[in-house]
């Protein structure tokens, strides 16, 4: 059973897709009663038919007034029901209008009947099969009331046909024979089809309910796999903190002097330490982000930011004599969003820059304001992504087939982790090639 | 001149073990706890200049609720408190945040595991500077 704030969200999108057919119906007919009026010269009232519109107009806003009213409805379970019989109530002042229409487009000998098999079926798709059979046989009692109604000249007769001199006109709608046959035709018709549309939609929708439960199982596997993955973490991390401690105190010589040659192992054993901390926390943070917590919004300075950045990554490049270019736009001013996250994604791709750049070479930093969102370009002068690691370099773990990975440390996580905060903040990144050489990173993040 | 007098509290007696060597080679006295509870009768009967204090011991908040409990002790009202917290921590809060309200957490500042002990004794040393 789908929950029932899920099963609101649908009826309403569904609604919202039949009152869109309303107002091309609307349109439609009045479109085509003027083409038979004026092109073609059949003989119709067209200020009935207009004003049978003006209804399906009018059902429209009305409708469109009450759907608004529910979608602001708290309890779940009072808007299910007022949505269902709005929905009911809309379907069946529908068939009263298409009666009205039918009747001034010739009752019982109008080829517009045809209209109940594609409305039914349609409306089908939001109703209950209980529901349809119920509207079904409403519209099976107008239609043979309105035939009935002609017939015995209750009510009078309008002939959808063109009138000529010498054509008579067969006047069907008073021939009992017929009447029972084209009626009897209609309803068979109609029952028929609305069995076959309600197995096939019944069937479709047993099949709906199958594959959202199957992804609620995988979301909820997904969301066990995390907790572990943060409790297996965070146990290591606890060891390796203990003796990333410890051996820091032997390192820096505390009680005393360090032969050289073991003081190189320990420092060894220091570095490859400090690289398991950074990917355990890098681990821990994607971790935490997909379970969708993590995630703070306050409105703050992106331009101190970028300068922040910016002076973070200086000394690493000196040591590599990089020169950094900053082009940061005047105008950019305050956004709203994770300050701290952005910062760290930001320097993070900026030292990844650096990482990868030769000796002597430039990395730089541009960001230009636009009127909605503001867009980074970090470029660098380094290997390059090759094209078939690009749709994958955001990826967990992925790291360039190009990388030599025993020369350039690297975790494979810090990417996406850049890719998760930027999707939190609903902007967009992704790399492109320098022609000449070297990497661009560009994202986009909105202001608000 | 007395030398200044460290607490800290850790549940992980190797970090403790490493917290004391690094803070007694820089010349502070050390008193260590292994729990919020041995943490503060120490407090008491040491009367530190300093706490050094872990925040997942017994229990994964142990370490603030520690600091407004040291805040409720005379004498002890504004005694410098440095948290040492971890990445990995599953804590239920988030400790940026957290550190901002200084009702809920009054501590002064933080030290990420695993210790760096040039960082570690500049913070001390900030902090005793201030408070003098």
């Amino acid at each position: 059973m789908k929950e029932l704030t899920n099963k609101n969200t649908e009826l309403i999108q569904r609604v919202n897709w039949l009152m869109i057919n309303r107002w091309y119906a609307v349109i439609g007919v009045i479109i085509v009663s003027v083409v038979a009026k004026f092109l073609i010269k059949i003989d119709i009232s067209l200020i009935n038919i207009m004003s049978a519109t003006l209804l399906l107009f009018a059902e429209n806003i009305i409708g469109l007034y009450y759907i608004k009213k529910i979608i602001s409805e708290k309890d779940k379970t009072k808007q299910y029901h007022r949505l269902k019989r709005n929905i009911n109530c809309q379907i069946s002042f529908d068939l009263i209008v298409l009666t009205i229409l039918i009747h001034y487009l010739g009752g019982i000998e109008s080829p517009f009947l045809l209209a109940f098999f594609f409305h039914i079926p349609g409306a089908s798709i939001l109703l209950s099969k209980r529901e349809t059979v119920i509207q079904t046989s409403l519209a099976v009692l107008l239609i043979s009331m309105l035939t009935f109604f002609e017939f015995y000249d209750i009510l009078p007769h309008h002939c959808f046909c063109i009138k000529k001199a010498n054509v008579t006109i067969p006047d069907l709608y008073s021939d009992i024979y017929y009447v029972y046959k084209a009626l009897g035709a209609f309803i068979i018709s109609l029952y028929i089809l609305i069995y076959i549309s309600t197995s096939i939609g019944t069937r479709l929708r047993n099949q709906e309910d199958q594959y959202e439960e199957a992804i609620l199982k995988l979301n909820k596997k997904d969301e066990l796999k995390n907790e572990y993955v943060l409790r297996l973490t965070h146990d290591i991390k606890g060891h390796i903190s203990a003796i990333q401690s410890s051996l820091s105190v032997v390192k820096t010589g505390v009680f005393a002097e360090i032969d050289p040659r073991n003081q190189e192992f320990i420092n060894r054993a220091y570095r490859r330490t400090y690289a398991l901390i950074k990917f355990i926390k890098d681990l821990l943070r994607l971790t935490k982000m997909r379970q969708g917590d993590d995630f703070e919004r306050k409105t703050f300075s992106f331009k101190d930011m970028l300068y922040e950045c910016v002076k973070e990554v200086e000394s690493n490049a000196e040591t590599k004599s990089i020169e950094i270019i900053s082009k940061i736009d005047e105008k950019i001013d305050t956004i709203t969003g994770d300050g701290f996250s952005l910062k760290e994604i930001t320097s993070n791709m900026m030292l990844n820059a650096v990482k990868y750049t030769p000796v002597n070479g430039k990395i730089s930093l541009e960001a230009y304001d636009y009127v909605d969102f503001i867009r980074i370009i970090i470029s660098d002068s380094g290997i390059g992504v090759p094209e078939e690691d690009i749709p994958h370099i955001f990826e967990e773990f992925y790291r360039g087939s190009n990388v030599d990975k025993k020369k350039i440390e690297g975790t494979g996580v810090g990417l996406a982790i850049a890719k998760n905060v930027i999707k939190q903040h609903k902007g967009d990144i992704w790399v492109e090639n320098i022609q000449t050489g070297g990497t661009k990173f560009i994202y986009d993040i909105p202001k608000i | 001149m007395e030398k200044q007098k460290i607490l800290i509290v850790d549940d992980d007696l190797d970090i403790l073990a490493a917290l004391s060597a690094i803070l007694k080679n820089a010349e502070y006295e050390v008193v260590s706890a292994e729990s919020k509870k041995e943490g503060l009768e120490k407090l008491k009967s040491s009367k530190p200049d300093i706490a050094i204090l872990d925040v997942m011991m017994e229990t994964s908040q142990a370490g603030f609720e520690m600091t407004r409990e040291i805040r409720k002790i005379s004498g002890f009202e504004k005694l410098p408190i440095i948290m040492l917290t971890s990445v990995g921590d599953i804590t239920g809060v988030n400790f940026q945040a957290a550190m901002s309200d200084s009702d809920w957490l009054p501590a002064d500042s933080y030290i990420e595991k695993p210790i760096e002990p040039e960082e570690l004794i500049e913070e001390i040393r900030n902090l005793l500077d201030n408070k003098q």
